[in-house]
C-alpha cells in the first residue's frame, strides 16, 4: 500500500491565508525530484474565510486521479478538524498546530499525532499579523520537507527563482522553511515511511492547468478575438488568452495589439460577439461554465441555423443554476450536444486533459470553420482549475489553419452566382465569402427561415433542404472529430465506456480491475457526434458500464439517442458529489455490479 | 402562404466603381405601405451613395422585429439575427474587421427592452459604427403590444386602456451612459433631416446614435401627431458641429442654437416635454473607441510559431 513515493497528504487551511502557493511549492517540489504528482484544489466560491483543501498524491507508477485515502493531513483550519481529523486513513498521520492543545474528542487511537507549534514559531520569529499568517503555510512547508525528505536544494532553488527580486521575503521564506524543516527534525522520527525518493519519471513532462492549455492552443490555431464575461471556473482561460496576446500578439513597434479580448456586459453579448466575429472571418472563441450555456443558447442557435463558426469552452461545474461553482461535474453533456430550442446537434469535443485542452483547442478551430457552425470544448473544473502533470507539448510547424470553404476573390470570379447555402460538394457545407472580398459575394445571414439563396423563406420544401442538409453535415463531423481512444484486453469480460477528465481514475481502475481478476476493456469516447467505433464498441460487449459525473446518465442517454443500443445495455456508474473521480469509486461499483449479476 | 423574396447578388463590372443609389437597393421592401421604416431606408440609400460606401465593405446587423427586416433591402452584407442582439454582433464585427463600414438597425422592443443591457454598454465601448433606432412606440410585428416608449395612455393590447407608466427618455438614456459620443434625434417626416443627421452621424468617428421617430401606420399612426401637423411644435437645434438644413428653416421656425459639445445643455434638450427637439444633442470625438486596442497585419505563421515555441518552456517547471 503506502510507501515510498506512493501516498497521498492534504493540507486544510482557510481560503485566503495564502495557503497555495505552499502548496504549489510542495507540488513543484515533488516534480523536480523526478516523481509523478498531481494536485486537487478543493476551495469555496469565496474571497477569504472559509475551509480549502489541497490534496498532493505521489505515485510512483503515474497514477494521477484522486486519491482513495489520504495518508497524512496538515490541519490548520480549527473549523474543520472534526473532519480533517476523521479524514486519515487508519495508520496515518494528522499534522496538528500545538500551539493550543488538541480537544479530546479529536484524539484516535489509530492516528499519529505530529503537533508543530506553528503560531507560536511564527509569533516568536516574524512581525506582523499578515506576514505570520502568510509564513505559516512555509512552516508547515518545511515540516513536511523533513517528514517526506523532500530535497532541502530543490526547496531553496525555488525559493530564490521566486523571491530572487525581493531580498526581504526571500530571506523570511528561507527562516521560515528551516524553522518547520528543523523542529520536525528535533521531535519526530524522520522521514516517515511515506517518503520521497529521487526518480527520473518527470523529465518529459511540464505541470500545467486546463485553462492555460487551452489558451495556448487557441493562440497557436491562430485565434483573434475572444469575447467573454467572468465566471467560475473558466475566468482562468480568457485571462491566460491575454496575457499570451500581451506577450505575443502585439507589434513590436507599434505596440499595437494583433488580438481582440474583450469582456462583454453579459454570456449573451459575449456569444454575440463571438458570432460576429467569426462570420467576419476571425477564430473567435468564448470560455463560460454552465450558467453562460444556458444564456448563450439562443446565440448557438442562431450560429448552427445561419452556419457561423465559433468555438466555445464550457468549463464545467456543479449545476444546476448556481451550484457549487468550485466544484467539478460533467453536467452539460446534454445541454451542450442539443443546445437550442429546434432541432440542433452540436460538435463537441472531450479533453482528458490540460494536454488535450490544447490540441483540442487548435481541432475546434479547424472543425468551427470547416462545418461552418459553433464547435464546444467540454472541460470542467478539474481539467481546467488544476495542476496535471501530462506530456510536454509539441506542435507540428507544417500545420496549416483549415479554413474551410472560404471563397477568395478569384473564386468569386469564376461563379456564376454565389449562393450562401447550396449543397455544391454533397458534404452538405456550403460555401461563403467574408466582407469585402468581392461584390459578387455580399450576402444576408439570417436566423430567419431562409433557402439555398438565403433568401426568406416560410416554404416547407425549401426549409426542409436547408435543414436535412445541416443535419447531413453535422452528421458528417462524426468521422472528423478526435476518434475514441479504446483499450483492449486480452479476455476482457465486460466494457468500459467514459469521457473527460475521469480517464486517470478509470485508467488505474483497469489495473486495480486486472488485479482482482477482472478484465475490462475501456473505450474513452473524445468527440461528438459520435464515430461509428463507438456504438460498434457498445455493441462488441454483452454490457458495458458507463462512468460519468452526472445525476442523470447524460452520457448514456445520448449513446442511446445516438446510437440505437438500449439503454439496460448500458450500466450507469455515476458521481456527482462535485469532486474528481477515484479509481475505488469504480471498481466498487463494477464489482458490485458483477456480484449481484452472479448471484 | 408562401413568401420567398430573392436576393439579388451583386453584379457590377469590376472597372465600374461608381455606385448609385440604385446599387443598394435589395430585395423590395415588404412594410406597410405608409410606414415610416421605407422614408428611413430611402434616406440610408441616400446617404450610402453619397458617402460612396463599396456595398461588400458594408454590414448592416439587426435584431427582430418590423424595422429590423432593414438589411433584407439592402444589396450590402446583412446579419439578421436575433431579438435584442444586434449589438453584440455587431461589435464582434467591428472588433474582427475594423475595416468594414457597420449599421445597426433596431426597433423600439429590441433596443430598449430586449436590448436595453447591450445598448448601454454599446454606447459605452463606443466602438465606430451607426447605430439607428427605429422608434414607433409600439410592437409592430407582435401586433400592437406597449413598447418601452409607449406614451402613457396610449391603449395597446397589453393595456387597452393605456400605457400605465410613463415612457422611457432613449436619448436621456443615452445622454446618461458615459461615454456616449454622439446622441441625435431625427424624425422618418423630415426626410432632408433625417438624410442630414445620418450623414453626421455616419462622419462621426465613434458610436453614433441616432433615435429617429417613426410611425406605424397600423398601430401607433396618431403618435407625433401634433409635431406632424404644427412645425411649431418641434425645436431645430441648430449648431455648425452638428445638423444644419437651410432649406428647413422656414418651416421649421423654432430653430434653437445648441452646441452639441455641452452634455449638460444636452440633457436638458433631451428632457423638454413641450415640443420634439431634432439634431444632434452631443457628440464627443475625443472619446475612447474600443477597437482601437487593436491592431495591425498579423505575422506570418513561421514568425508566431518561433516567438512562441519558448512559452512552452515556462512550464517545464
Amino acid at each position: 500500500m503506502s510507501g515510498v513515493n506512493d501516498f497521498a497528504f492534504k493540507m486544510a487551511t482557510v481560503n485566503g491565508t495564502g495557503s497555495a502557493s505552499a502548496n504549489g511549492l510542495l507540488m513543484q517540489a515533488i516534480f523536480r525530484m523526478g516523481i509523478p504528482v498531481s494536485g486537487k484544489n478543493i476551495f469555496p466560491s469565496n474571497i477569504q474565510g472559509l475551509p480549502t483543501w489541497y490534496e498532493i498524491r505521489v505515485n510512483r507508477d503515474g497514477y494521477m486521479a484522486r486519491p482513495e485515502q489520504i495518508d497524512l493531513v496538515v490541519a490548520l483550519n480549527t473549523g474543520t478538524y472534526e473532519r480533517d481529523v476523521a479524514a486519515v486513513r487508519a495508520g496515518g498521520y494528522l499534522v496538528y498546530d500545538s500551539s493550543w492543545p488538541l480537544d479530546r474528542s479529536l484524539i484516535r487511537d489509530d492516528v499519529q499525532y505530529l503537533g508543530v507549534p506553528f503560531g507560536q514559531l511564527c509569533v516568536e520569529n516574524f512581525e506582523g499579523d499578515r506576514p505570520r499568517t502568510l509564513l505559516r503555510n512555509i512552516v508547515y512547508t518545511g515540516t513536511l520537507a523533513a517528514l517526506f525528505d523532500i530535497d532541502m536544494d530543490v526547496v531553496g532553488e525555488m525559493l530564490r527563482e521566486k523571491f530572487s527580486k525581493k531580498k526581504a521575503l526571500l530571506d523570511a521564506n528561507f527562516r521560515a522553511i528551516q524553522l518547520g524543516h528543523d523542529y520536525a527534525m528535533k521531535h519526530f522520527d524522520c522521514p516517515l515511511p511515506i517518503r520521497l525518493e529521487r526518480m527520473d519519471a518527470t523529465r518529459d513532462s511540464i505541470v500545467i492547468d486546463g485553462n492555460t492549455a487551452a489558451a495556448l492552443g487557441c493562440v497557436f490555431a491562430g485565434a483573434t478575438v475572444g469575447a467573454w464575461y467572468p465566471i467560475t471556473p473558466s475566468t482562468s482561460l480568457m485571462e491566460a488568452y491575454r496575457t499570451f496576446g500581451e506577450r505575443y500578439r502585439r507589434d513590436p513597434d507599434s505596440g499595437q495589439r494583433r488580438y481582440a479580448m474583450i469582456q462583454a456586459e453579459d454570456e449573451l453579448a459575449a456569444a454575440g460577439m463571438v458570432i460576429g466575429a467569426g462570420w467576419a472571418g476571425a477564430r473567435a472563441f468564448t470560455s463560460t461554465a454552465g450558467p453562460g450555456i444556458s444564456l448563450m443558447e439562443e446565440f448557438i442557435g442562431l450560429a448552427y441555423y445561419g452556419e457561423v463558426p465559433c468555438v466555445f469552452f464550457d468549463v464545467q461545474r456543479t449545476g444546476p443554476s448556481t451550484g457549487m461553482p468550485t466544484r467539478t461535474q460533467q453536467g452539460d453533456l446534454m445541454a451542450i450536444a442539443y443546445a437550442s430550442h429546434g432541432d440542433t446537434k452540436h460538435i463537441a469535443l472531450y479533453p482528458c486533459s490540460p494536454a488535450e485542452c490544447f490540441t483540442m483547442a487548435r481541432d475546434a478551430f479547424d472543425l468551427a470553420e470547416r462545418y461552418q457552425t459553433p464547435v464546444f470544448v467540454v472541460s470542467d473544473l478539474d481539467i481546467g482549475m488544476n495542476d496535471w502533470m501530462v506530456p510536454r507539448f509539441s506542435w507540428d510547424d507544417a500545420y496549416v489553419p483549415d479554413r474551410g470553404k472560404v471563397l477568395s476573390a478569384a473564386d468569386l470570379e469564376n461563379v456564376k452566382k454565389f449562393a450562401r447555402y447550396t449543397d455544391v460538394d454533397g458534404d452538405g457545407i456550403p460555401y461563403r465569402t467574408l466582407p469585402g472580398v468581392g461584390p459578387k459575394g455580399a450576402y444576408f445571414t439570417r436566423g430567419s427561415g431562409h433557402d439555398k439563396n438565403a433568401a426568406y423563406t416560410e416554404d416547407s420544401d425549401a426549409y426542409l433542404e436547408l435543414v436535412d442538409r445541416i443535419a447531413r453535415k453535422i452528421q458528417g463531423a462524426a468521422s472528423a472529430v478526435p476518434a475514441p481512444e479504446v483499450f483492449r484486453q486480452e479476455g476482457a469480460s465486460v466494457g468500459l465506456v467514459a469521457l473527460g477528465g475521469t480517464h486517470g481514475a478509470l485508467r488505474e481502475a483497469l489495473d486495480l480491475l486486472r488485479a482482482q481478476g477482472i478484465g475490462a476493456d475501456y473505450m474513452r469516447i473524445r468527440g461528438f457526434p459520435f464515430a461509428a467505433e463507438v456504438a460498434d464498441f457498445l455493441n462488441e460487449h454483452e454490457f458495458v458500464f458507463v462512468v460519468e459525473q452526472n445525476r442523470d446518465a447524460q452520457l448514456r442517454a445520448m449513446l442511446a439517442i445516438e446510437t440505437g443500443v438500449p439503454r439496460d445495455h448500458m450500466i450507469p456508474v455515476l458521481d456527482y458529489g462535485g469532486l474528481p473521480l477515484t479509481a475505488g469509486r469504480v471498481v466498487g461499483a463494477v464489482t458490485a455490479h458483477l456480484e449481484g449479476a452472479a448471484v | 402562404m408562401t413568401t420567398t423574396c430573392h436576393l439579388p447578388v451583386l453584379d457590377m463590372g469590376a472597372d465600374d466603381y461608381v455606385y448609385e443609389m440604385t446599387d443598394y437597393e435589395g430585395a423590395r421592401a415588404r412594410w406597410c405601405p405608409g410606414c415610416g421604416d421605407h422614408s428611413i431606408l430611402t434616406a440610408v440609400q441616400r446617404l450610402l451613395a453619397a458617402e460612396q460606401l463599396t456595398p461588400e465593405n458594408t454590414v448592416f446587423v439587426s435584431g427582430i422585429g418590423c424595422s429590423s427586416r432593414f438589411p433584407h433591402y439592402l444589396k450590402t452584407y446583412g446579419f439578421h439575427g436575433i431579438h435584442g442582439r444586434a449589438l453584440p454582433v455587431a461589435t464582434g464585427v467591428r472588433l474582427n474587421r475594423p475595416d468594414l463600414t457597420v449599421f445597426v438597425v433596431m426597433g423600439d422592443g429590441d433596443c430598449t427592452s430586449i436590448g436595453a443591457g447591450h445598448w448601454i454598454h454599446a454606447l459605452r465601448y463606443n466602438l465606430d459604427m451607426v447605430v439607428m433606432l427605429l422608434d414607433n412606440g409600439i410592437y409592430g410585428l407582435t401586433k400592437q403590444q406597449t413598447s418601452p416608449t409607449t406614451p402613457q395612455g396610449f391603449p395597446s393590447n397589453t393595456q387597452p386602456r393605456g400605457s400605465w407608466l410613463p415612457a422611457l427618455n432613449p436619448l436621456q438614456v443615452a445622454l446618461g451612459v458615459t461615454n456616449a459620443s454622439f446622441v441625435a434625434q431625427t424624425a422618418e417626416w423630415a426626410p432632408a433631416h433625417l438624410y442630414a443627421t445620418l450623414r453626421a452621424a455616419r462622419q462621426h468617428r465613434g458610436l453614433s446614435f441616432v433615435r429617429i421617430l417613426q410611425r406605424c401606420p397600423v398601430y401607433s399612426s396618431a403618435l407625433f401627431l401634433k409635431a406632424v401637423q404644427n412645425p411649431d411644435n418641434i425645436g431645430m437645434l441648430v449648431h455648425d458641429d452638428g445638423v444644419v438644413v437651410p432649406e428647413l428653416a422656414r418651416l421649421y421656425a423654432n430653430q434653437i442654437a445648441h452646441d452639441p459639445h455641452d452634455l449638460d445643455a444636452a440633457r436638458r434638450m433631451a428632457g423638454v416635454t413641450d415640443r420634439l427637439n431634432l439634431g444632434v444633442f452631443y457628440r464627443d470625438d475625443s472619446r475612447p473607441r474600443y477597437e482601437e486596442t487593436r491592431r495591425v497585419p498579423p505575422r506570418t505563421a513561421a514568425e508566431r510559431v518561433a516567438l512562441i515555441e519558448a512559452e512552452l518552456d515556462r512550464y517545464a517547471v
